[in-house]
């Protein structure tokens, strides 16, 4: 009962207030942050590595960084600027774990055949409304071409887009200017529109 | 009003309310009409689609469980080493850590490549050995099979930007 009403008090907590109070000996913030971050996180990791078995593993991976370091933490950043900070690198690091390793996944044969002028081959469905496609296949066709993006386009567009971050977090997650987020999510948004001619 | 100024503030934020120029240039370039169709169709696509994800139900408790199983880092924090090996066979081991400017170590691991062994871990020590030029990794290759590489270190890597490669020094002792 007391501690069903704890549970209730630390509920109401802000991010920063969670940290602070899981660094006084309160277990469950770290479980209300868990909890309150875990979905949104996995689908963003997932969204750059394509593997979502790896992307849980990831998951854990960041939250238990994010944790092990929180002495650390000073409340210069939001709890989700740093929380973002650690599973982007955390990715990336996956992705050029696979590169070393010589593995080939989808998108990176995708990156290959779009040295140039990229585009993904899909069907022009413009013109012929019987084939439109349905709710889950356009999702898939997004994946992919989200997918095919480069590191530095994905990476923006997914934060701000996917993600819902602002700019100015976006911009602090990946740090590098304000200037440079939005031209890579103008740049993003721009290959997507050629990638999903069809889809649209 | 350029086609390219206007695309620039239709990709910034299609919600907010455009300002006269865009409005009038919307009127008159069916391309730019166009685009922004489809910048919309983007959002709600995106939108629509984002988040189908849903961690297991065990997710949680196993995170717990691992928090409170991993103690805080045992390992000095060092910035950036690196240390190239050769030993009796062919191996390389990378070692790469990096903290950001707030004193968050971000990244730590270790890489090993050698003629039969190929293996990644993060759960390794740093120790001196008795030879000044050699330092001692102790590296769990599998749970409970601990590896002991006799290693110099010479060189570091630095990792200067997300988005940028990890760079190679020379940091001769
Ligand atoms: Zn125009």
């Amino acid at each position: 009962m007391q501690n069903s009403v704890v549970a209730q008090q630390v509920l109401s907590l802000g991010d920063n207030a969670l940290v602070a109070a899981y660094l006084e000996g309160n277990e469950v913030a770290f479980e209300v942050l868990v909890q309150r971050y875990q979905n949104k996180l996995v689908n963003y990791i997932n969204g750059i590595t394509h593997d979502y078995d790896r992307s849980l593993d990831l998951c854990q991976d960041a939250f238990i960084r994010v944790f092990k370091n929180a002495h650390r933490y000073q409340g210069k950043y939001q709890f989700s600027t740093w929380l973002y900070r650690i599973a982007t690198n955390l990715a990336i690091d996956e992705l050029r774990r696979r590169e070393r390793k010589g593995r080939f996944f989808f998108y990176n044969v995708m990156d290959l055949f779009q040295s140039g002028e990229p585009s993904v081959p899909l069907p022009d469905c413009r013109h012929c409304p019987e084939k439109k496609l349905d709710q889950k296949e356009k999702a898939d066709r997004l994946e992919v071409a989200i997918g095919s993006l480069s590191e530095k386009y994905k990476l923006a567009f997914v934060l701000k887009e996917v993600q819902g971050l602002s700019y100015a977090e976006t911009s602090r997650v990946l740090n590098i200017s304000l200037g440079t987020v939005k031209s890579r999510i103008h740049r993003a948004k721009m290959l997507l529109r050629e990638k999903l001619a069809g889809v649209l | 009003m350029s086609c390219e100024s206007v695309l620039k503030k239709l990709t910034e934020d299609l919600l907010s309310r455009f300002d006269e120029s865009v409005a009038a240039h919307l009127d008159e370039c069916s391309d730019c009409r166009s685009c922004c169709e489809d910048l919309v169709e983007l959002k709600y696509l995106v939108q629509s689609s984002s988040g189908k994800h849903r961690v297991p139900s065990e997710f949680e408790s196993e995170t717990l469980n691992r928090l409170a199983r991993e103690k805080p880092s045992r390992f000095p924090s060092f910035r950036l080493v690196a240390v190239c090996a050769t030993l009796l066979m062919v191996t390389v081991g990378i070692v790469y850590s990096w903290e950001d400017e707030t004193g968050i170590e971000e990244d730590r691991g270790l890489f090993i490549a050698a003629q039969d062994l190929q293996f990644e871990s993060d759960r390794f020590e740093i120790r001196p050995s008795a030879e000044a030029e050699f330092v001692e990794v102790v590296v769990e290759e599998t749970p409970g099979n601990t590896l002991i590489l006799r290693l110099p270190s010479v060189i570091e890597i630095r990792r200067t930007e997300v988005s940028e490669d990890y760079h190679i020094a020379d940091v001769s002792h």
